[in-house]
């Protein structure tokens, strides 16, 4: 091999060498950091930790209503969260974007936690009640997340359960 | 009781892996390092088909833990058998790396592959202690088709029906490979499950650290490989994979998987390799739909790389007994887009759209694709260096600065990612989608994807260069073992 390429094939040799040498060192400094910011303790608890406290700290404040969902609600039916809202609240540009996001969130938390085959987000009053109610069938549940209202229809569902924060209601069928 | 199910959900596939690895002749002398990964990779796979069949045949999923334990006992029979016979026969050791450093070194290596596992079962630990399956692709595509299939009993029509409405489940014609694994660990529980069901996926990691270690030193000599291995370990996408329930870690593990058994058959004809790597496309092809993309990318590779290198008559015979294999990967394909038609899954990307079909889409939006791809590219692969440690840009200066000598390196390798990029790309200009958008949420996992081979390949490279630079022996493979036969070689020397 010509001298020149020996020289450019050693040089190349010995920077990737450095390079390499920097990204694992750098890349173990970093993980070093990640790993001393758990202690040991706190690591070998982590191995027996009670599975229902990571489901209870993800549910967070709806762990309650989770718990209910779990014991009274297979995870196939129609669930509708209701949610007691004005008109004015509804149009308010502010709060009805919050109020709209609420909802979004909790319908995506029911989903992956609960997995009922459909949820569909209600708020305030319903247009047609009448439509609404022919469409109900026993598959549908109602988790009513503003329990001091009532909601569309309700005289025709079987309270499930209650907590501070919702009420599961079971459509009962027709009258 | 809980942990005790936890082992047989991963025990009973790696046992059913072993004994599909004793049968296709692999043998843990093979490759001490890759073979736990290989076990893994084949008995996830076969689990998962025959939990697909069981369900296609209506049989009730709480009943088939059962069945897969016969299956697994019938896998300890044939590893016994083949153990026995191993003892009984006369054995060459396989040949060693000549050169390839001394047993502190080996020692070194093995104490970082054990670290880079702890490492994983460390972080798959603290992500399962930390939140359930609640959030993103985990939640809303994997999980959720798992907990589809569970629910409804299986793939039928109380399953399609749970699908239909578009917010359940999000990209619906994914395959199932992923998901049958989250099932598999709800039968053992009896119930869905909201953390158990992650270990399954992470175990794929865990395989993936063992196939690159194992895929590395046969490159690179010891410390080298050590070196790629912890850059692998560290790459913020594979510490992200350990702790979701999603499927690029599958994918990544195929992938690397299915090109280094494919290199150990060019160099010493083996057919076990041939066999294992068909195996390893299928398991490719059904984690994900880049893992099918990636798949026909190795498939066209290899068969581009061996047209015109045989004489006819031995051309003939090979790719006749080699067609057998492929069945494997070919069917799992057919088996995923039938279930798709069948169930009405479409895929988001190459369904037409307002805008037109796919192609029609590429051509119109390329130029204002081109510019954003270019920029997440550079932000992704070469700004944020933690991602992929710069691989890729290295990768390319290398291949700019030496074509000679490392222009026809690992040629398969190089030849599938350079199918695999275009293809990549075509998505990206055809999507239907906002393109930063989806680049944002894409293109991390697309380069986690080909990570590993990548390292693969500079680890060659860098091994190549110290030994022309006097550092070592060149990344060459051990010679072939007196009377095995070789079929030919897509490795020639350095500098040929």
């Amino acid at each position: 091999m010509a001298k020149a390429q020996r020289i450019k094939t050693a040089a190349a040799a010995a920077a990737l060498a450095a390079f390499l040498l920097w990204a694992a060192g750098a890349a173990l400094v970093r993980e070093a950091r990640i790993l001393s910011s758990v202690s040991l303790a706190e690591r070998r608890a982590l191995l027996d930790v009670d599975l229902e406290d990571v489901y209870r700290a993800s549910a967070r404040e709806h762990y309650e209503m989770f718990t209910a969902l779990r014991a009274h609600v297979p995870r196939d039916v129609h669930l509708v969260i209701y949610s007691r809202v004005s008109a004015e609240q509804q149009s308010d540009p502010l709060l009805g974007q919050d109020l709209k996001k609420q909802l979004t969130l909790l319908r995506g938390k029911l989903q992956a936690l609960h997995f009922p085959a459909q949820v569909t987000p209600l708020a305030g009053e319903v247009e047609n009640p009448e439509t609404y109610l022919a469409l109900l069938d026993p598959s549908y549940y109602v988790l009513n997340i503003t329990p001091e209202a009532d909601f569309p229809g309700q005289s025709r569902f079987d309270l499930v359960a209650r907590g501070a924060t919702y009420a599961l209601h079971r459509f009962r069928g027709a009258d | 009781m809980g942990a005790l199910t936890l082992l047989l959900v991963l025990a009973t596939p790696w046992v059913i892996g072993c004994g599909a690895l004793s049968a296709l002749g692999v043998r843990f002398a093979h490759d001490r390092f890759a073979y736990a990964g290989w076990a893994w990779l084949a008995g996830s796979l076969i689990t998962a088909l025959f939990l697909c069949g069981w369900l296609l045949f209506g049989l009730p999923i709480d009943a088939f833990p059962s069945a897969a334990r016969v299956l697994a006992a019938a896998a300890i029979l044939l590893f016994a058998r083949s153990w026995l016979r191993a003892r009984h026969a006369p054995q060459r050791a396989p040949a060693r790396p000549e050169g390839r450093g001394g047993r502190l070194e080996r020692l070194l290596f093995l104490a970082v592959v054990a670290a880079c596992l702890a490492l994983t079962v460390d972080r798959a630990v603290r992500a399962n202690a930390a939140e359930v399956v609640l959030l993103g692709d985990e939640a809303r595509i994997w999980a959720g088709k798992a907990k589809a299939i569970h629910v409804s009993g299986g793939l039928n029509e109380r399953f399609a029906k749970l699908m239909e409405p578009e917010e359940i489940v999000l990209h619906k014609d994914y395959p199932l490979l992923n998901p049958l694994l989250q099932v598999w660990t709800f039968a053992h529980f009896g119930r869905v499950t909201d953390v158990e069901n992650r270990w399954v996926i992470q175990a794929c990691v865990a395989a993936l650290i063992l196939a690159a270690a194992g895929a590395l030193l046969r490159l690179a000599r010891p410390l080298l490989a050590a070196l790629f291995l912890v850059l692998l370990a560290t790459s913020q996408q594979l510490r992200v994979s350990t702790g979701l329930v999603e499927a690029d870690g599958l994918v990544a593990l195929g992938l690397l998987a299915a090109l280094d058994l494919l290199a150990r058959f060019e160099e010493d004809g083996e057919r076990r390799w041939w066999r294992l790597a068909a195996l390893a496309l299928a398991y490719l092809a059904w984690s994900k739909n880049e893992g099918m993309a990636l798949a026909l990318a190795a498939a066209v590779a290899l068969f581009t790389l061996r047209l015109g290198r045989r004489p006819r008559g031995e051309r003939a015979l090979l790719f006749a007994g080699g067609a057998l294999a492929l069945l494997l990967p070919v069917g799992v394909i057919a088996l995923h887009l039938s279930l798709n038609a069948r169930f009405g899954f479409a895929n988001d990307i190459t369904a037409s759209s307002a805008a037109g079909t796919f192609f029609a889409r590429v051509v119109a939006q390329a130029g204002a694709h081109l510019g954003a791809v270019c920029a997440f590219a550079y932000e992704y692969g070469v700004r944020r260096a933690g991602e992929t440690h710069l691989m890729f840009p290295l990768a390319l200066a290398l291949l700019l600065l030496f074509p000679r000598r490392l222009g026809r390196l690992l040629p398969l390798l190089t030849l599938a990612c350079g199918l695999a990029l275009p293809g990549f790309l075509l998505v990206y200009l055809g999507t239907p989608h906002d393109i930063e958008w989806h680049l944002y949420w894409s293109i991390q996992r697309i380069l986690f994807q080909l990570l590993p081979v990548v390292l693969l390949w500079v680890a060659a490279a860098t091994q190549e260069l110290a030994a022309a630079a006097g550092f070592g022996a060149s990344w060459r493979a051990p010679t072939a073992r007196p009377g095995s036969r070789r079929t030919g070689s897509c490795f020639p020397r350095a500098g040929a």
